[in-house]
């Protein structure tokens, strides 16, 4: 009998696939549906726009009571991504994950985080203290990273 | 590696928190304690050994905890023992204690009712009254059917009678131990209650604080951040929004130190409808940061 878990992995996966969301591909691993790659095409009127940003989503057997874990393993010069891939969004801590929360949901706010930086909640505060200070100096360096890592 | 906190120590820091375990009496219990109680609960593994709702174990075995403790809630235990309320059925204390205790009360309730059958067809009718809220909030049906599933399953094999195996009461423990389907069923109560408060919002707003804060939050805050996230303990905004979703009185005995209110020794907290004895509402044990369920081992049959 599949699980609560894997029933809802499935369901997930055919809505993404039956209504893709613009600009995002979402491929499950072959041996491990529990694993997932997504990339984003960088939103347009960003300096991300030119790239295409990788991550992996990895849902654990208490999903969807607990959340799925997402790391960006493309590089991107942004407030709140840090070296490491790791992603500060509000709907993903543990604290916060509702149960019914949609993986479109998550990617789209994803999506959203990359194209509105938020840098009052930031992961990388010297990234955050720049985008607020010198927005020109940041989108400069952002979109050196995304020629240098996304493309 | 930081070595400025040996050298300088600041204040709230130096004093390590107290162990709290099985042993501690739980009446010397600061507000800060059981804040922590309640956030942290889900993270300790000696939670996690126990199984999510017990089979019942006698009121005694809460008095022993209390032995020690405060008079005011001694004889509280004692009324509750005197009266008859001799057996409780213990929830996990990971946060969503108050949801699986409402859910064995609720299935023990039909179980135990004159007219099994009736009682689970009154429940199931009550469960789809409440789904058009649901809607009404723009919940995802194909979500919340899922969520709410196995409980449906549980309430349509009382209904169709039969010797099923979850008919007993040790069938409905068995069936709330099962993570799976326990945690669904937390959650489709905590959707139901979240699009309850959500469609009832003026009633509900000016109740609406955050439990660590204080401050007034908005009925989308509280239920984005207090109802739908499992592990967020329920206070009265939740316990009433469920009980008058699902049309089911609640009676909870609170075990506090608080003086007493009335001639009863023990204050009851009530929420919903009817919550006289004829109603048969379900029947709460409130210890601060904690519910179990609390029954008569012998029910009235009426």
């Amino acid at each position: 009998m599949a699980s609560t878990s894997t029933r809802r992995i499935q369901k997930e996966l055919s809505d993404l696939m039956n209504s893709p969301l613009p600009g995002i591909q979402v491929q499950p691993d072959e041996d491990n549906l529990q694993i997932w790659r997504i990339i984003i095409n960088g939103p347009s009127n960003t300096p991300y726009h030119k790239g295409k940003f990788q991550l992996t989503a990895d849902f654990s057997k208490e999903y969807p009571f607990k959340p799925p874990t997402l790391l960006f393993k493309t590089k991107m010069y942004h407030p709140n991504v840090d070296s490491d891939g790791n992603l500060c969004i509000g709907l993903l801590k543990t604290e916060n994950w509702k149960p019914a929360t949609k993986m479109s949901g998550v990617i789209q706010a994803i999506y959203d985080l990359i194209e509105n930086p938020n840098p009052d909640d930031p992961l990388v505060s010297s990234i955050a203290e720049q985008y607020t200070s010198d927005k020109k100096g940041f989108e400069k360096k952002a979109a050196e990273y995304t020629s240098k890592y996304a493309t | 590696m930081s070595t400025q906190t040996e050298t300088r120590p600041s204040p709230g820091t130096d004093v390590q928190p107290r162990v709290i375990d099985e042993n501690t009496d739980l009446s010397t219990l600061t507000d800060q304690e059981i804040m922590r109680l309640m956030e942290g609960m889900d993270h300790q593994q000696e939670q996690l050994d126990k199984p999510l709702i017990s089979t019942p174990v006698p009121l005694s075995v809460i008095r022993q905890e209390y032995e020690k403790g405060s008079s005011m809630i001694l004889k509280k235990l004692d009324w509750l023992a005197q009266n008859g309320w001799d057996q409780v059925w213990r929830a996990r204390g990971d946060g969503d204690c108050f949801y699986r205790s409402f859910t064995l009360a609720y299935l023990v309730r039909i179980l135990h009712s004159s007219d099994p059958q009736l009682e689970a067809n009154i429940a199931y009718e009550a469960i789809q009254r409440a789904l058009p809220a649901m809607e009404e909030v723009n919940f995802q049906k194909d979500l919340y059917e899922e969520f709410l599933d196995p409980l449906l399953v549980l309430i349509r094999s009382f209904a169709e009678g039969g010797d099923d195996s979850t008919s007993t009461e040790y069938g409905i423990v068995q069936a709330l131990q099962d993570p799976e389907r326990s945690n669904c069923i937390v959650v489709a109560l905590r959707l139901i209650t979240s699009s309850y408060i959500r469609t009832h919002s003026e009633l509900f707003s000016p109740f609406l604080l955050s439990p660590t804060t204080f401050l007034p939050l908005s009925t989308d805050e509280f239920c984005k951040s207090e109802v739908e996230p499992c592990g967020k303990e329920a206070d009265h905004a939740q316990i009433m929004a469920l009980a008058e979703s699902l049309n089911i009185g609640i009676r909870i005995a609170y075990l506090d130190k608080s003086d007493l209110s009335t001639s009863d020794a023990i204050n009851w907290v009530e929420f919903g409808k009817d919550t006289t004895e004829q109603g048969r509402p379900l029947t709460l044990l409130y210890r601060p940061g904690h519910y179990d369920v609390v029954t008569k081992d012998v029910l009235p049959q009426i």
